[in-house]
């Protein structure tokens, strides 16, 4: 996720998020694949999402894995700590 | 002071990792694994055809085994780095570019399995050819990439 986010920045994560308001485009969140994967949100389907890392050129994203259910957003990112 | 709060809240909160990439190390994609393991397989197929037929030696069968476990092993190899390049660093994107993308990389997988099959020269000359292809697919496909 670079430039955003380096390898080793400690991030705060809202589970709740979703429960109640909408993913919008250009979130930063949370996903629960085979393991937690940080994403921005590219895309907003009805009950899908389309991810994409910021570091175009090297991320696996839903370029590769397609779209992500909302089931699978595990939280938004709410800071940097 | 606020490092030491930090480090209470995390004794408090537990933290979990999210990584950024799916694969690690991402990035980092070369068809030159699939090649050398390719060319591995042809000379193993080149070194079985030179086993004598009449009256082998135990040293002769040993060397013939450890062939034909050399041309199994790489081309197990020769498949899973092809399939980790068609999976992994190709994306839809790349179709527009090469339309024959996902022949190409199927027929060179198949040949792959092939290879292990059977013994036979042409086959892996075929093998050969078909990740020299794959690899210059990837050279191109990284040149457009770093142009953009």
């Amino acid at each position: 996720m670079l430039p955003a986010f380096k390898s080793g920045d400690l991030v705060l994560v809202n589970r709740l998020s979703y429960l109640f308001g909408k993913p919008k485009v250009g979130d930063v969140i949370i996903l629960k694949k085979k393991k937690f994967i940080i994403k921005r949100i590219a895309k907003i389907s009805k009950d899908k999402v389309f991810v994409m890392g910021d570091n175009r050129k090297e991320s696996t994203d839903s370029r590769s894995f397609g779209w992500i259910a909302r089931k699978e957003i595990v939280g938004k990112i709410m800071a940097k700590i | 002071m606020k490092s030491f709060i930090l480090s209470c809240l995390l004794k408090v909160f537990p933290t979990k990792i999210a990584y950024a990439h799916c694969d690690v190390p991402c990035g980092i994609y070369d068809p030159k694994p699939a090649q050398i393991a390719a060319a591995t397989v042809y000379k193993m197929v080149q070194l079985i055809g030179e086993f004598p037929a009449q009256n082998p030696t135990v040293n002769d069968r040993n060397k013939l085994i450890r062939c034909v476990l050399t041309k199994e092993e790489y081309a197990g190899k020769c498949k899973e780095e092809i399939l980790i390049l068609w999976t992994d660093y190709f994306k839809p994107e790349h179709l527009q570019m090469f339309p024959n993308l996902h022949d190409t990389f199927w027929k060179a997988a198949k040949l792959c399995s092939k290879n292990k099959q059977e013994v036979s020269i042409e086959l892996a000359q075929e093998l050969v050819k078909a990740v020299d292809e794959i690899a210059e697919i990837f050279q191109k496909a990284k040149a457009a990439a770093s142009k953009k």
